[in-house]
């Protein structure tokens, strides 16, 4: 079920929030747990059964491993449930990636091929698995101790505003919150979460949807069908079209959390406005970066290793790993190839540069990404390859671009969504819109209304996107 | 605050169980209507169930056709998007056919199989005089022929010399079949007309367009047959704001909050030249598209011609005008029996689909 779709807007969001509001504390959680149990299931109905089996096992062992005193007995039942998970993910998201690339080389060595039945890919399989892994990383280094309710860690774990896509919420940043939210739970934080998810809801439906039309149609084409230009409103097409819908979803599930009483980390800082790719990484997807950086790039040894070519190298681990987690694809691996590149780059010159300049450094972080963006976007790197030639093929150059009136509008009000905090009082209007929950009653009120007319207006671009009748039934 | 929230969110919902308001804002146009469906184990896990609800919803909430209204009217005012298939937006608001206008091009254009459609039309034409009944042939005009100056720049500029009309038009009068050519008339007719014969929103031909063809197809019909047919006179006009009948059958399935059509539109009201009884009322069968559901919506054919005629749409449908015979498919249809004392078998076809032609009407050269 989608944020995004008439039956989550029309019957599952106003049933659940009502019941939710009305319930008392104490039935709260287990209302929820059984509402993502049945959000999740409308989606996967046979893997709802994995994810609860493999919850059961991961609270079992991770209260064993609290419980025991030997070291060697934590770590070995800590190594089990990683490897439970990161084994659960491997299977599904992977074997079909590698299974594929071994029997292409089988079939180069005219060897017999390995015989697979390619597995489907559950939704929302490397969120769910990346935070079953805080929760035992997280107890395992005395962070927080585990949770005493069984049904509180699942809910943790299916929670369903965040369970799909996000944010990756750590265990010890919501761990308080299971059962102390209610402390601050009211009706502005409700209403505050409502505007959020309607923002987001716009964000996504309004603009990325908008967007990934005219992004699609430049990259279904062969880039040698393409002006340069062509080439590049097609990247920038996809740049904006990423953002809006990723963080727009990312807002509607900050929302959803607060109109249920969560306070989830924000995962989006206007990543536009960066300065460098290593800029760009604390503002961009940060819930992602903060959990490659406190579960992998720590651990490899951080910032405190001996040598540089050792840091170098844990960068750009940390970076294919980290394209990679986005999907089992070449072109992923490429991507996080791609900016693990920059990043070494900015970590051995370049970034004095960029830290100097403002305009031009947010341009040149901006063309660089866009780059990224087009092999994270092509099913084959050597497609993705050509469209880059292309892009800077100015042989082949040329003003003779017409667009639609809709493309213009996203455009407009992606590029000044995008990069508003850089006006003058953007970051204060920022802050005041999206982060002060105690608005006076005027700005409320507005606020509301404006949220609420985004909510109608996506609801009805939801409902009427495929509806095209026919003037007259032609036999 | 947060009770505005929740009736906003939940109004929905409440609307389509319980039908609080009134529930008479239908959606134009051609579409299929998706069915709810019931739950089982197996369309469970197999995500069958889910989909389609999912689909029923998308399509039932209450409020889902004015949502659906007010987003057509935002991407329209915005964007100029029309949200109605096979349809495209010229100047001035002007809307136009896409079938209508590929058909106008020529770019539908086959030579050899318009020679078999004009050699099945000359045999149809030989094979009804032995039976003895007549045939007569009707173009009626498209919107892209009558009013070209509101196509866009771009489109104007596809449009070739040679269309199946231009084509058949030349063909059909060498060959003395009977033509009615309604669309080189309306175009003469164009400069005079005292109101519109086509408008912005409709694909067809006005109701007061209708009522000139008609007219000229009644006298025509006298002259093929020899019998004495009752004609009619305008008496009155009433102009109107509102489009009525079919002539915002564009706008309608655009499906907007507020029509677009800024012309002022003629409804007449006639007077029969004759006392009915007095007349002799010829049994047609008519072949064509929706261009004549424009003549038969003024009601007189069904008073002017016998009550065993026929219009068969697109040889597909079989409308009878006797209101005590239930029409159906052509194929159920006695076609034999059907064209005994058949005085005249009308093909009436818009120009701009004319790429279909004979659309199955060469069965009637093989009857016995």
């Amino acid at each position: 079920m989608l944020f995004s779709s008439s039956i989550f807007l029309v019957y599952f969001l106003p049933v659940v929030l009502l019941l939710y509001f009305v319930l008392p504390h104490k039935a709260k959680n287990i209302f929820l747990l059984l509402s993502s149990i049945a959000f999740y299931s409308w989606g996967a109905p046979l893997f709802i059964f994995v994810i609860l089996f493999t919850t059961t096992l991961d609270y079992f062992l991770v209260q064993f491993m609290w419980q025991s005193r030997a070291q060697k007995r934590k770590k070995l039942l800590l190594i089990l449930s990683v490897m439970l998970n990161v084994g659960l993910l491997f299977y599904f998201k992977y074997c079909n990636f590698f299974i594929e690339n071994i029997n292409h080389l089988l079939s180069k060595f005219d060897a017999n091929e390995i015989h697979w039945v390619n597995v489907i890919l559950p939704i929302g399989i490397s969120f769910y698995t990346f935070e079953s892994l805080t929760y035992v990383i997280d107890v395992y280094r005395n962070e927080h101790k585990p949770l005493n309710n069984f049904f509180q860690y699942q809910l943790y774990i299916l929670l369903f505003p965040k369970l799909i896509a996000g944010p990756i919420i750590r265990f010890s940043e919501i761990a308080d919150q299971m059962t102390g939210r209610f402390a601050t739970y009211n009706v502005d934080m409700i209403l505050n979460g409502f505007c959020r998810f309607a923002i987001g809801l716009g964000k996504k439906v309004l603009i990325a949807n908008a967007l990934a039309k005219f992004a699609n149609f430049y990259f279904y084409l062969s880039p040698e069908s393409l002006t340069t230009i062509d080439c590049w409103m097609g990247a920038l097409g996809y740049t904006f079209q990423i953002y809006f819908d990723f963080s727009g979803y990312s807002d509607m599930a900050i929302g959803l959390g607060k109109m249920f009483g969560f306070n989830f980390p924000e995962n989006f800082n206007n990543p536009y406005t960066s300065k460098s790719i290593t800029e760009f990484w604390r503002r961009w997807h940060m819930t992602l970066g903060s959990w490659m950086k406190n579960y992998l790039y720590i651990p490899l040894g951080g910032n405190k290793v001996k040598s540089q070519l050792r840091l170098y190298f844990n960068l750009w681990l940390v970076f294919i790993l980290s394209g990679f987690w986005h999907g089992a694809e070449w072109t992923f691996i490429i991507w996080g190839l791609y900016h693990g590149f920059w990043l070494v780059l900015e970590r051995m010159f370049l970034l004095k540069f960029l830290e100097k300049g403002k305009i031009f450094s947010v341009v040149f972080t901006f063309i660089v990404v866009t780059i990224g963006w087009v092999f994270f976007r092509h099913e084959t790197f050597d497609k993705a390859l050509r469209y880059v030639i292309h892009m800077f093929d100015f042989s082949n150059f040329s003003f003779d671009f017409s667009t639609d009136t809709r493309n213009v509008y996203a455009f407009g009000a992606s590029i000044f969504f995008s990069v508003f905090i850089l006006l003058p009082f953007g970051k204060k209007i920022q802050d005041y819109v999206f982060f002060n929950d105690n608005k006076s009653n005027v700005p409320q009120l507005a606020f509301v209304v404006v949220s609420l007319l985004i909510f109608v207006v996506s609801l009805a671009s939801i409902t009427a996107t495929d509806f095209n009748p026919f003037i007259y039934f032609r036999f | 605050m947060l009770v505005l929230v929740m009736i906003v969110i939940f109004i929905p919902l409440l609307e389509q169980k319980f039908g609080i308001f009134d529930r008479t804002d239908i959606l134009y146009g051609s579409y299929e209507i998706k069915k709810d469906t019931v739950l089982t184990p197996e369309n469970w896990f197999n995500r069958r169930y889910q989909q389609k609800k999912e689909d029923f919803v998308n399509e039932n909430f209450g409020f889902r056709n004015f949502l659906v209204k007010l987003n057509n009217e935002i991407e329209f005012s915005f964007y100029k998007d029309l949200h109605v298939n096979d349809v495209f937006l010229g100047k001035n608001n002007y809307l136009y056919g896409n079938t209508f206008y590929q058909n106008y091009t020529g770019r539908t254009f086959k030579q050899k199989y318009a020679d078999s459609v004009f050699k099945t039309i000359t045999q149809l034409n030989e094979s009804l005089k032995a039976k003895n009944v007549k045939l007569l042939v009707c173009f009626a005009p498209c919107k892209e022929s009558f009013y070209p100056e509101f196509l866009p720049d771009t489109n104007l500029a596809q449009v070739k010399d040679v269309n199946f009309y231009t084509y058949y038009q030349k063909k059909l009068k060498v060959a003395g079949v009977p033509l009615l050519d309604y669309d080189s008339y309306f175009r003469k007719l164009k400069p005079t007309a005292e109101h519109p014969l086509f408008t912005q929103g409709a694909v067809h031909w006005t109701t007061y367009g209708a009522y000139i063809a008609l007219d000229t197809l009644l006298r025509r019909v006298a002259f093929e047959t020899g019998k004495k047919v009752n004609t009619f006179h305008i008496k009155d006009i009433e102009l109107s704001d509102t489009a009525r009948l079919g002539d915002d059958d564009i706008t309608k399935a655009m499906n907007l909050l507020r029509r677009v059509n800024t012309e002022k539109l003629a409804y007449p009201t006639i007077e029969y030249e004759h006392n009915n009884d007095s007349c002799e009322k010829p049994k047609v069968m008519i072949i064509g598209d929706s261009f004549f559901y424009g003549l038969n919506n003024t009601w007189i054919p069904g008073k002017v011609f016998s009550k065993e005629t026929y219009f068969l749409y697109y040889f597909k449908t079989a409308n009878p005008f006797d209101p005590s015979k239930k029409g159906g498919p052509v194929e159920e249809l006695d076609l034999n029996e059907e064209l005994k004392n058949t005085d005249i078998v009308i093909l009436f076809f818009s120009t701009g689909h004319l790429d279909g032609l004979p659309y199955g009407a060469d069965k009637l050269t093989k009857l016995k």
